[in-house]
């Protein structure tokens, strides 16, 4: 994963994890509407290119894009009216958040089957994210797991102990929304530059026999001493 | 005449926008026919809500057409009380979307013109016993709908 790849994951988290109300019915349905706009955006787009309409790429992708928000929102009706309701304009946030607009809108994509697994594997490892995400939410900030069922949102309670029963309603809210994924970022970068530096090692002293942590250490000397020797070329 | 490499474009601009064409038909006639579908399943909603709060008191009938903004954010409905003196037997129930402290979130008021607008409570499950859902800490936008709702109504024609 690359710094690109960590900001998309967060842009596209903002527009999508926060403002939605913490309960994992909704998660599905935010989830099956983003990886439908993914996999309906690059497929238009593709389309677009064969038809040598690069000119007018960007106001068609856009107008697509809302387009099958209406179309999802309409099947929403169809099944679950109260969370259409609820939803409301939310879901047209999904057609204009960073995510979409870095990967669907890219000047030279490659071709249709690899950009596809490419945009499909990237909306997959978020959307498992975003499923824990919405689930944690859920669990710990209501105390339920909802499903969205036929005109009605089904709801499984779990069990709670008395006297703690408000224990944790701060990541159903809106703030902690956000100060919970700011938490899960933090850990999940944190993890990814041990795992970083891990393979790093595993590069470089393949047969030296130095430890991940003495190959971090050198790795980060070696950084300070080109940062000094830039600094000293410039004076 | 048609050379063959305008006849390819015509073709695949032609199946392009003819794809186009269905698409925006199929939404078209999927928005017509989930009219019916909003309003029988908010009235679900709202009944289950009534019947959370109030048991076997309201039953929720007709849908009530409104010509506003507000109709794509909630939804009237005819409400009949099976208790109370007569002038009170009749209400108009409105299951709208409003802003707490968990986002937006569908609440369910009620309407009579002697007894004025009511909150009963949020259409969705409550899950454990937490004051997210506590009236009191959303009184100022509950308050800020107790207030408008009513002359919207007026506004609507309901009577």
């Amino acid at each position: 994963m690359t710094r690109k790849s960590t900001y998309f994951y967060f842009a596209a988290a903002l527009a999508l994890l926060v403002p939605v109300p913490g309960r994992f019915a909704f998660g599905i349905v935010m989830l099956l509407l983003f990886n439908f706009l993914i996999l309906c955006g690059v497929l238009f787009h593709h389309a677009i290119l064969y038809l040598h309409l690069k000119e007018l790429r960007n106001i068609l992708l856009a107008i697509e894009q809302v387009a099958l928000v209406i179309f999802f929102k309409q099947l929403l009706i169809l099944y679950c009216p109260v969370i259409a309701l609820n939803l409301g304009f939310l879901m047209y946030l999904s057609a204009f958040s960073s995510g979409i607009i870095l990967y669907v809108y890219r000047e030279t994509p490659p071709r249709l089957a690899l950009d596809l697994q490419c945009n499909l594997g990237k909306s997959a490892i978020f959307s498992a994210f975003a499923a824990a995400f919405f689930l944690i939410r859920d669990i710990v900030g209501y105390g339920t797991i909802t499903f969205p069922l036929w005109r009605k949102i089904g709801c499984l309670t779990l069990p709670t102990t008395e006297g703690l029963a408000a224990t944790g309603s701060l990541v159903a809210t809106i703030p902690g929304a956000f100060m919970l994924l700011g938490l899960v970022s933090l850990a999940f970068l944190l993890i990814h530059r041990k795992f970083t530096a891990i393979r790093e090692w595993e590069r470089e002293t393949e047969g030296r026999g130095k430890s991940p942590v003495q190959a971090e250490e050198a790795s980060s000397e070696q950084k300070t001493a080109q940062n000094q020797s830039e600094k000293g070329g410039k004076n | 005449m048609l050379n063959e490499e305008i006849k390819t474009a015509l073709k695949k601009f032609g199946f392009f926008f003819a794809s186009i064409a269905i698409f925006a038909a199929f939404t078209l006639t999927l928005t017509i026919v989930s009219r019916s579908s909003w309003e029988k399943g908010l009235a679900v909603s709202m009944q289950d809500t009534l019947n959370k709060f109030y048991p076997d008191t309201y039953v929720v009938e007709n849908f009530i057409h409104i010509n506003s903004s507000l109709s794509v954010s909630s939804a009237l409905y005819e409400v009949k009380s099976k208790r109370g003196r007569t002038s009170e037997l009749n209400y108009t129930g409105i299951i709208i979307r409003i802003p707490s402290i968990t986002g937006l979130e569908p609440a369910v008021f009620l309407y009579n013109k002697n007894r004025g607008m009511q909150f009963v409570g949020y259409a969705v499950p409550y899950g454990k016993d937490t004051p997210l859902f506590d009236p009191e800490n959303n009184r100022a936008v509950i308050s800020y709908w107790e207030n408008q709702l009513p002359s919207l109504i007026e506004k609507a024609g309901i009577k």
